[in-house]
């Protein structure tokens, strides 16, 4: 009986050494030592906007065979901690339209100084089929606060049908700001 | 033994669960999204003719007129013409013989009494060079056509309608046409002599009077050399398009005996309808004569000197071709 005892408390020890082993990140942040005397501890939050909100919708130019419409796109950290920055997917509309014309799009995401910067022929950053579009360039990294500006590109190919003349495709793309270490 | 091993598995649990647990999920992921439309331009155009680049063709005058070509779409586009001929009778003597030059204007409306400036192109209304540039939404660009007859020697009265297509395009896949045509004639003057002798070409013989008499056959008769006025001294008097053939007495011309097919030539009274008015058409040398009434043509069918001339269905043959022999 005792020695079972003694296996659920050795068990009990060694789980709580590799947990917290395994969460060395978040434990770090925390490892502070201090004495805080009748003090409040809030919670802290990761938030960013795109254009002054959570769902920006910015105004693209229309598209011939070949050419290209930019926007910039100003992200702000408005949370308490430092985020990464990534695309992590785009979405087409399922509407005909946007079906129809959304193979011939291609999406390029260019980190710039400012919103002059964002002008059509930047090819650096990440590039890609619109559908699906995920940044694939090093993430972009945003202190607490702190803002930057991306400029969105989209072309329409050459090779465009015909078919696609006078039509619309609807687009929402997914950018996530994940927390990172201080 | 049983509960030693149930409270190993319990403390391996414990492990695995808060192991896997993960360094995630201290961090939290703020979602933000772009929701946009982009749309697409369109193409489309189109091509008028401010000033008709047809007319009547005449010595070395010149036909001018002038084509817009307009981009009434929203994307720019790049544009190129193509010309098709066509004419009365099938033949690519005219386009060929009619030399074109085509430049740039700001004034259509002044093409006519402009000179080619600036870039042009020329060639031939049979081989013309492409018109090539390109347009930015609502732009326009207009073109002088100039068209001028180089030598007509050896040319028949003919008429030919050149339409110019022009295609606007964009990428590969976007385009638009549309076109214009007008119509150029020219008729071949008339011979300057005034009396011939009507060759055949097939019998080497000539078309004979045989009696100045209304209603006499003209028969097919040995040329007399060298040609004096007689039987077979012909005048052609030309009234538009159509012509009377007149025999020495002035009032009597050839003509149909009857409205039907191999019916023989006589001579009738020159004021009595359209059975003796005639379209001469030249080719080479060479003059085929269309009867008006009966639309058949001027034939020597014999093969020896004494039949009358006959007027036969037409068609491409030696025997239907004359040529004019100038007498004085």
């Amino acid at each position: 009986m005792r020695s079972a005892m003694i296996a659920v408390f050795v068990s009990c020890i060694v789980a709580i050494i590799v947990a917290l082993s395994a969460t060395a990140g978040s434990y770090a942040l925390w490892n502070g030592t201090a004495t805080v005397s009748g003090a409040t501890i809030t919670a802290g939050s990761s938030a960013i906007t795109i254009n002054g909100a959570a769902t920006a919708s910015p105004a693209l130019g229309a598209l011939g065979p070949g050419e290209s419409a930019v926007t910039p796109l100003t992200i702000v950290n408005t949370g308490s901690t430092p985020v990464s920055l990534a695309v992590t997917g785009t979405t087409i509309g399922t509407d005909a339209a946007s079906l129809a014309v959304a193979p011939s799009l291609t999406a390029t995401l260019t980190p710039v100084a400012d919103a002059t910067g964002c002008v059509v022929g930047l090819t650096a950053g990440s590039t890609g089929a619109l559908s699906g579009f995920t940044t694939t360039a090093s993430p972009i990294s945003l202190a607490k606060g702190a803002s930057t500006t991306l400029c969105l590109q989209l072309a329409l190919a050459t090779s465009a049908p015909s078919v696609v003349q006078g039509k619309s495709a609807a687009f929402t793309m997914a950018l996530t700001g994940t927390q990172v270490a201080p | 033994m049983i509960r030693h091993r149930v409270a190993t598995i319990i403390g391996l649990v414990i492990v695995l669960t808060l192991g896997s647990a993960g360094a995630g999920h201290a961090f939290w992921a703020a979602p933000a999204s772009v929701s946009g439309t982009v749309a697409t331009k369109a193409i489309a155009m189109t091509e008028t003719m401010p000033v008709s680049y047809g007319g009547t063709l005449s010595g070395t005058a010149a036909v001018t007129g002038a084509i817009t070509i307009t981009n009434t779409g929203s994307v720019a586009g790049t544009y190129s013409t193509a010309v098709t001929t066509a004419s009365t009778s099938g033949s690519a003597a005219l386009a060929t013989a009619v030399t074109v030059v085509a430049w740039q204007t700001a004034n259509p409306a002044g093409c006519a009494a402009s000179s080619p400036t600036g870039t042009t192109a020329s060639g031939t209304w049979a081989n013309f060079p492409r018109l090539t540039g390109t347009l930015a939404p609502a732009a326009a660009v207009s073109y002088c056509v100039q068209s001028a007859l180089g030598s007509t020697s050896g040319l028949s009265s003919d008429t030919v309608t050149p339409t110019i297509t022009a295609v606007l395009s964009a990428g590969t896949n976007w385009s638009a046409s549309a076109q214009v045509s007008a119509t150029l004639s020219y008729t071949a003057p008339a011979p300057s002599a005034t009396w011939y002798q009507l060759k055949n070409v097939a019998t080497q013989r000539c078309a004979t009077v045989s009696s100045t008499a209304t209603g006499a056959a003209i028969v097919s008769a040995d040329c007399s050399s060298p040609a004096t006025l007689n039987g077979q001294a012909f005048k052609l008097s030309r009234s538009g398009t159509t012509s009377i053939v007149t025999y020495l007495v002035p009032t009597l011309g050839i003509a149909i005996s009857s409205n039907g097919n191999n019916k023989p030539a006589i001579t009738a009274v020159t004021t009595s309808g359209s059975g003796q008015l005639w379209t001469i058409a030249q080719s080479g040398t060479y003059y085929a004569f269309t009867n008006v009434d009966s639309g058949r043509c001027l034939a020597d069918d014999s093969t020896s000197a004494g039949p009358a001339l006959m007027v036969d269905n037409c068609w491409p043959n030696p025997s239907q071709q004359f040529s004019l022999e100038p007498i004085q």
